[in-house]
């Protein structure tokens, strides 16, 4: 029993020291939240309805229509109410990063709707300056991202007044923090100013019909040589007088010997 | 009469025809020069010839046969040496004499260079190894005479044609074999001074 014990705590203090990397989530097991939500035409508010630049009824604005968003979860829960065509709307809220370690977005989307067709209602996910997100996108601890929920009822959405929901959903994983490359400071090469070389004064000459002597052709001499491309060797003018001497007084020595050979 | 026949000993005949060889090798070199000391000698009335022929045609060059023929006069009074230069540097022509490398300039016109036997046929270039910077050579072409003055002795490699090459002004350069080896050659180098 105690060797279970012990292993069990060897397990543990184990896992202790890597577990302080992980990201702990929110008690509902999320790493980011969903922040509060504007809509710029909640329902009830009296804001007139907004209508697409495209909508040719854009002078028959009334107040109509409503968007509203709520968090739920990871999800965002949208409603608009007596949407029709051409009414545009849209929903300012963050998505926060609750962990306390970075996380990456790596999904952010409509998952669900009654919407019959994509062409019907439009939902842009864009950030607080319109850009659309893209992912992945980085969020240390406790960094919050402006999102838009852009909603446009397109014209070929049913005419008359209907209601559409949908959910937004985010996905997020734990990122090791994001540090980004470091650049350092840039330094102009240093151009020390431009002083023009003086040049002195043209002085004419006095005569000027005079031309001054032309200098003195150089002399060349026109060597028209052909050398070999492969040059072999220079001649041999040798002639080797030791090795005659050699050879004749070999030879005598022997022709000496054999005539005193009895 | 009784004849008494002696028996000849056939190494004695044998070993005088060994000794008549080591003497025919022993005189080759000799041989040798005495040939080009006949050749040379018709060469010089050869040259002569043609100079008197050139100075009568107004001094136009005179061409040449087609064989082997007298090019130039070869003079170094340090070394007691006057020769007749011959045209061209095959094996026949270098028998006859110091011969003119055909692929160099002629005298006055860049770097001329005359190749000739160190110590065979005549021996024309024996002791050019003994000439020193300033010592004089006197080239005459063609009724012209040309004088150059020894700048440099070198031992060169005998593939090393660098001191046949043009080399910028006019030049006088004769080569010939050293007994440092069948791959070496003794080259002068030397600058005209007149003409």
């Amino acid at each position: 029993m105690k060797r279970v014990i012990g292993l069990l705590l060897v397990t543990i203090l184990c896992l202790a020291f890597p577990g302080t990397a992980v990201a702990t989530p929110t008690p509902d097991g999320y790493l980011i939240q969903w922040g509060s939500c504007s809509s710029s035409d909640p329902s009830g508010s009296g804001n007139l309805d907004s209508m697409d630049a495209d909508n040719p009824n854009y002078a028959e604005r009334k107040d109509i229509a409503s968007l509203d968003c709520s968090p739920n979860g990871r999800d965002l829960q949208c409603l608009i109410q007596n949407g029709y065509p051409g009414y545009q709307e849209y929903v300012k809220t963050t998505i926060i990063n609750v962990s306390d370690a970075s996380v990456k977005i790596t999904a952010l989307g409509v998952i669900s709707s009654n919407i019959p067709s994509e062409k019907m209602v439009k939902v842009d996910l864009t950030d607080v300056y319109g850009n659309l997100i893209s992912l992945p996108t980085y969020l240390s601890a406790g960094q919050e991202l402006g999102v838009r929920v852009v909603t446009r009822v397109n014209q070929e959405a049913a005419q008359g007044y209907v209601s559409y929901t949908y959910q937004v959903r985010v996905d997020a994983q734990q990122e090791e923090p994001y540090n980004p490359p470091y650049y350092p400071p840039y330094y102009p090469p240093y151009y020390p100013p431009y002083y023009p070389p003086e040049y002195p004064p043209y002085n004419p000459p006095d005569n000027p019909e005079s031309p001054p002597p032309p200098p003195e052709p150089q002399v060349v001499i026109p060597e028209t040589v052909t050398i070999p491309l492969t040059p072999a060797e220079l001649p041999y003018t040798g002639g080797n007088i030791a090795l005659f001497t050699g050879t004749a007084f070999t030879l005598g020595g022997i022709g000496l010997y054999l005539r005193r050979r009895k | 009469m009784v004849r008494v026949r002696t028996r000849r000993n056939p190494w004695k005949n044998a070993g005088l025809f060994f000794i008549l060889i080591a003497v025919v090798i022993l005189l080759y070199p000799f041989f040798t020069d005495i040939n080009t000391w006949i050749s040379q000698g018709e060469y010089q009335d050869q040259l002569e010839q043609q100079s008197e022929a050139a100075d009568a045609a107004g001094g136009l060059i005179m061409p040449n046969n087609g064989g082997i023929a007298p090019w130039a006069q070869l003079e170094i009074p340090e070394l007691g040496i006057k020769l007749v230069v011959v045209e061209g540097t095959s094996k026949e022509a270098l028998m006859q004499g110091p011969g003119w490398y055909t692929q160099t300039a002629l005298p006055g016109q860049g770097n001329t260079a005359i190749a000739g036997h160190l110590n065979v046929y005549g021996s024309p270039f024996r002791n050019i190894n003994e000439l020193k910077a300033g010592s004089i050579i006197i080239l005459t072409f063609h009724n012209q005479s040309y004088r150059y003055q020894v700048e440099q002795v070198v031992s060169i490699d005998s593939d090393d044609w660098t001191l046949i090459n043009p080399c910028g002004y006019n030049a006088l350069t004769l080569t010939t074999c050293t007994l440092e080896g069948k791959d070496r050659r003794v080259a002068v180098r030397a600058r005209m001074i007149e003409k």
